[in-house]
């Protein structure tokens, strides 16, 4: 095998994040304005900050327009952030002592529509053995190498390996795409949301893949999904976004036995219920997310929080830790915040 | 993710964009007339034989170039003609000493009679094919249709309206062949003794928009018609009329765009068919003054043709505008 | 009580040139006023179809149909033309997947809702104006006098859903059709959309077929669960028992593979291989390539429908009759 196929060795140990991201923020501006007056933007990401440990299985989640898209393609440097910075493997993503063509080496991604993110000219195994070319493996064992990726992700090469994405259910795509990222042998993944548009019982077969793969090729994987069941299942830590910033990240156990924020809890209790006499009689929240373009002041989600009161117009919450790696960005966990509730989780 | 609490608000922004429009009116009418000049220039040929014989003493000519300001350097000759514009003042013509201005008047008018009429045939017969092809997609009818609206296209004009000449006018004598009726063009009134001068060329106008018109409203319904509105409204029991009326209404802004601009080519004057039937119309100004090169009126007869488009463009769009709640007005 | 749907033997396939498909093989089921039938299924499985074909909503020229479909009394599969243009919409009603493309983008709600009274009650504009204003209040939506003279992309993925079911109530139908209504909406907006649906086929009494393909949703809002595979109903019960005590190999299998609290750290449960294409279906059970617990007479004819105790039924040769 040859260089181009191994996986990039370990720089800075186990006890650094592979992962560093601080005060991520991108905004989109808005078209408009007319001889000079400067038009609004819309604010998709606001200072998202996190550390994604080797070898672990961080879930994002959170609903549309929350960010968590942007957020990945951030990360994979498929755009500039406005502000913040990304740091892989304690080295700065574009600086000298890591390129962004070794950087891509390292980090790929997966996304949710299987098909589109294929192209439809170019067989299986073509698709797959096409980074490695690129990177300069010669044709035959680019091939061998997308073979044995097909194999590894269940798909027999043999009778794969020439189909057309067209003439491939929405499963066997997404394993492609799958085989695919790791063609180069990457040591992060990222998958936004890459069970969401099938069946669930292709969904099965492919998260129980993904976490073979991970196991057999050392990956640490970005879990983006709205399904908070699949994250779940998949995840060590959850974060979880509201309109572009981070509300709440912690253990995946902590959030999901007693979530912080209210928006989390109202997330989790929107789940529909598997259990015919536990059916959900009110909705957890009423009304749509607010408008990105003019948010409103200070926390975020206090226009459909239960226990908003003024202190949460005025100060916008940070993210604070609440024990255990537990952090929540609400002001009734912050003792001295102002809120009336927050007296009571002084420890 | 769109507005819900907030309230929607309407800015008076369609005055902002009516005023960047004209703003650009401008520049985009300087422009067109520059490139005009300078490709008149560039022709060969030389305008001074338009006003005197080739034999003309060199000292006459001297002088009527002088006269006509056609010994100065074409910047200046650009400039003094511009000028002279701003002025409301289009000239002369060369060839006939009349104001330019005169005699695009009238010019302009009968062409806007020959277009509207072609127009309304066009797209009348354009709208009636392209719907009736789309709803009955894929069978006979629809490919009769596209095939006359590709017959239409194809076929060349000026071929058709002298072949059309021929049988109706000559063979048959039921229709005049050519020129705008008794009085010339000055004296009309909408008889059929006026009237019938119009027809042929009317007709062979309108063929290539009744085509294009036909292709486009076909293509427009076939994909509205392939939307989830459209199951909706069937899945509560509306009638076919309801069904055509909310067809109409989505299809009204493109079709009404293309339409416009059809129309706008329509107003521009077919040089072809106007020369063919000798309809005195700014095509048939224009071919003349081509041949004769006869600059002022050239120059003014673009310079008005061009403003004519970019309003037309503009009215279009703001037609479009009004018909689509969806398109920003910014 | 004469059930208000009643279906037997429906079968319909899409014939083309190139293929054709075999969308629904022989649907047989009765729902009574009242109840919710929720039609669990993958893709492919023929259910968004079968929703369509009770209102013959199909595309007219390619669709092919057999069985006998009566609705409220009236046998829709004779009905004609403007017999169906009466019955949609007053009778039946129907909600789709997709709320950003099922509304007409050039007209204004209230129209839109106003058009549908007006066409089957005959009323004036101005009293179906108010009507549409008292539906609009009635699915919630907030500022509804604003909002009648909005257009459809002004409004959210949620609110443009709540619309269509403010339209699809206006005339107080007996039967609403479903079609994945909340699947395309976020978790929070769908529960609140299940709720609302939840609550108003009670104030108004109507029957409900509700389609889907997520078992939650389903067990939030049926009463009764029909599974459906490869076109036919192969497995049908109540609800509760249905989720706790599965018959059919593919039921147990859906059910195990849903991802759901607790599972953490296990395989998923799955089911091998893919649905079947329809174009090409196998003479026996459908499922009898995936099952693991196929046997022979299960390749040579489709299962027939075995009821096991009442109000059950399943298409399997290990389902047994009840004595």
């Amino acid at each position: 095998m040859s260089k181009a196929l191994e996986q990039i060795p370990d720089v800075g140990g186990p006890a650094q994040a592979l992962l560093t991201v601080r005060g991520l923020t991108k905004h989109f501006p808005l078209k408009g304005g007319f001889f000079g007056r400067s038009p609004g933007k819309v604010q998709a990401v606001a200072g998202v900050s996190f550390d994604l440990r080797k070898g672990e299985t961080l879930g994002i989640v959170g609903e549309s327009g929350c960010g968590k898209s942007t957020t990945s393609r951030l990360i994979m440097a498929l755009m500039q952030p406005s502000a913040g910075e990304v740091i892989f493997d304690g080295q700065s993503v574009g600086s000298r002592g890591l390129t962004l063509k070794d950087y891509r080496r390292q980090v790929q991604m997966v996304f949710q529509d299987s098909y589109s993110s294929l192209n439809p000219r170019l067989s299986a195994e073509e698709l797959i053995a096409f980074a490695p070319r690129v990177h300069g493996l010669d044709k035959r064992k680019s091939l061998a190498c997308a073979h044995e990726l097909l194999a590894a992700v269940g798909l027999e090469p043999s009778q794969f390996g020439r189909r057309y994405p067209h003439e491939l259910s929405g499963g066997q795509r997404q394993r492609i795409n799958i085989a695919r990222a790791l063609a180069l042998r990457p040591r992060l993944v990222i998958l936004d949301e890459p069970v969401s548009a099938l069946d669930k019982s292709v969904q099965a077969q492919v998260l129980n893949l993904l976490v073979d793969l991970k196991a057999q090729y050392g990956l640490t994987y970005l879990f983006i999904s709205h399904d908070l069941n699949v994250v779940q299942h998949m995840a060590d830590r959850v974060m979880v976004m509201y309109l572009g910033r981070m509300v709440e990240v912690g253990p995946v156990e902590a959030i999901y036995a007693g979530a912080a924020h209210p928006y989390t809890r109202a997330l989790l209790a929107s789940r529909p219920s598997m259990d015919p006499d536990r059916r959900c009689i009110e909705p957890p929240l009423s009304g749509d997310p607010p408008n990105p373009i003019n948010p409103p002041s200070g926390c975020y989600f206090r226009t459909r929080c239960a226990h908003a009161e003024p202190a949460c117009g005025e100060q916008t919450p940070v993210l604070a830790d609440t024990g255990g790696g537990h952090l929540a960005a609400c002001l009734m966990t912050q003792p001295g915040s102002g809120h009336s509730r927050s007296l009571r989780v002084a420890a | 993710m769109l507005l819900d609490h907030a309230d929607i608000e309407k800015t008076p922004s369609v005055i902002i964009y009516l005023l960047r429009r004209v703003f650009y009116v401008v520049p985009i009418a300087l422009a067109v007339s520059l490139v005009c000049f300078m490709l008149v220039h560039i022709a060969p040929g030389d305008p001074i034989n338009a006003i005197l014989p080739p034999d003309a003493p060199q000292e006459l000519v001297i002088q009527v170039k002088h006269e006509y300001g056609l010994d100065k350097p074409l910047p200046v000759q650009f400039g003094m003609w511009l000028l002279h514009v701003l002025h409301g003042d289009l000239g002369r013509s060369l060839a006939t000493g009349q104001p330019v201005w005169e005699e695009l008047s009238v010019a302009v008018v009968n062409t806007f009679r020959l277009a509207v009429v072609a127009a309304l045939l066009g797209f009348t017969l354009g709208s009636v094919f392209g719907g009736v092809a789309a709803a009955w997609r894929g069978t006979w009818i629809d490919r009769c249709l596209v095939g006359v609206a590709v017959t239409g296209v194809s076929v060349p004009h000026y071929w058709l309206g002298m072949v059309l000449v021929v049988i109706f006018g000559v063979e048959l004598n039921v229709l005049p062949a050519m020129g705008a009726g008794p009085g010339g063009s000055s004296d009309w009134s909408w008889d059929w003794e006026h009237f019938q001068y119009l027809v042929l060329p009317s007709v062979t106008l309108a063929m290539i928009p009744m085509g294009i018109i036909t292709r486009t409203v076909r293509g427009i319904v076939i994909e509205i018609l392939g939307q989830d509105f459209i199951t909706t409204l069937r899945g509560k029991g509306m009638l076919p009329r309801s069904l055509f009326i909310h067809v109409l209404k989505n299809a009204a802004p493109n079709a009404s765009a293309v339409m416009g601009l059809q129309l706008g080519y329509l107003m521009g004057g077919s040089i072809l068919v106007e020369t063919v039937f000798s309809w005195p119309g700014t095509g048939f100004l224009l071919n003349n003054a081509i041949f004769q090169r006869d600059i002022p009126v050239l120059q003014g007869t673009i310079l008005l043709l061009a403003l004519f488009f970019v309003v037309l463009n503009l009215m279009v769009d703001l037609l479009q505008t009004a018909l689509d709640p969806r398109i920003k007005r910014a | 009580m004469e059930p208000l749907v009643q279906v037997r033997d429906l079968k319909v396939r899409f014939v083309s040139k190139d293929a054709t498909v075999y969308a629904v093989n022989g649907i047989d089921f009765d729902l009574a006023p009242r109840e919710t039938l929720c039609v669990l299924g993958e893709s492919g499985s023929g259910k968004s179809v079968m929703l369509r074909s009770l209102m013959r909503l199909n595309p007219p020229r390619p669709t092919v149909m057999s069985g006998t479909m009566r609705i409220d009394g009236q046998d829709v599969m004779a009905a004609s033309e403007r017999q169906l243009a009466d019955l949609r919409g007053s009778i039946v009603s129907m909600i789709y997947q997709e709320p950003m493309t099922a509304l007409d983008p050039v007209f204004k709600i209230g129209d839109q809702i106003a058009e549908t009274i007006k066409r089957h009650e005959g009323t004036s504009r101005a009293e179906a104006e108010r009507r549409a204003l008292e539906l609009l209040e009635l699915v919630q939506i907030p500022s509804a006098r604003q909002r009648l003279a909005a257009y459809p992309f002004e409004l959210s993925g949620g609110l443009r859903q709540r619309a269509i079911i403010a339209m699809a109530l206006a005339c107080r139908p007996k039967l609403l059709l479903a079609d994945e209504p909340t699947t395309a909406l976020d978790a929070t907006v769908q529960i609140q959309i299940l709720s609302l649906l939840r609550r108003l086929k009670q104030e108004l009494g109507m029957a409900v077929i509700f389609v889907t393909h997520d078992l939650g949703v389903a067990s939030e809002i049926a009463d009764r669960i029909a599974i459906m595979y490869a076109g036919r109903f192969i497995e049908e019960g109540a609800t509760d028992e249905l989720m706790r005590g599965p018959l059919h190999p593919y039921t147990q299998g859906l059910l195990g593979a849903t991802v759901h609290p607790g599972l953490r750290g296990e395989r998923l449960a799955t089911i091998p291989g893919s649905p079947p294409n329809l174009e090409k279906l196998p003479q026996g059970c459908a499922f009898a390539p995936r099952c693991a617990h196929a046997e022979r007479a299960c390749l040579s004819e489709a299962p027939a429908t075995r009821r096991p105790s009442p109000g059950r039924t399943a298409r399997c040769v290990r389902v047994l009759d009840a004595a």
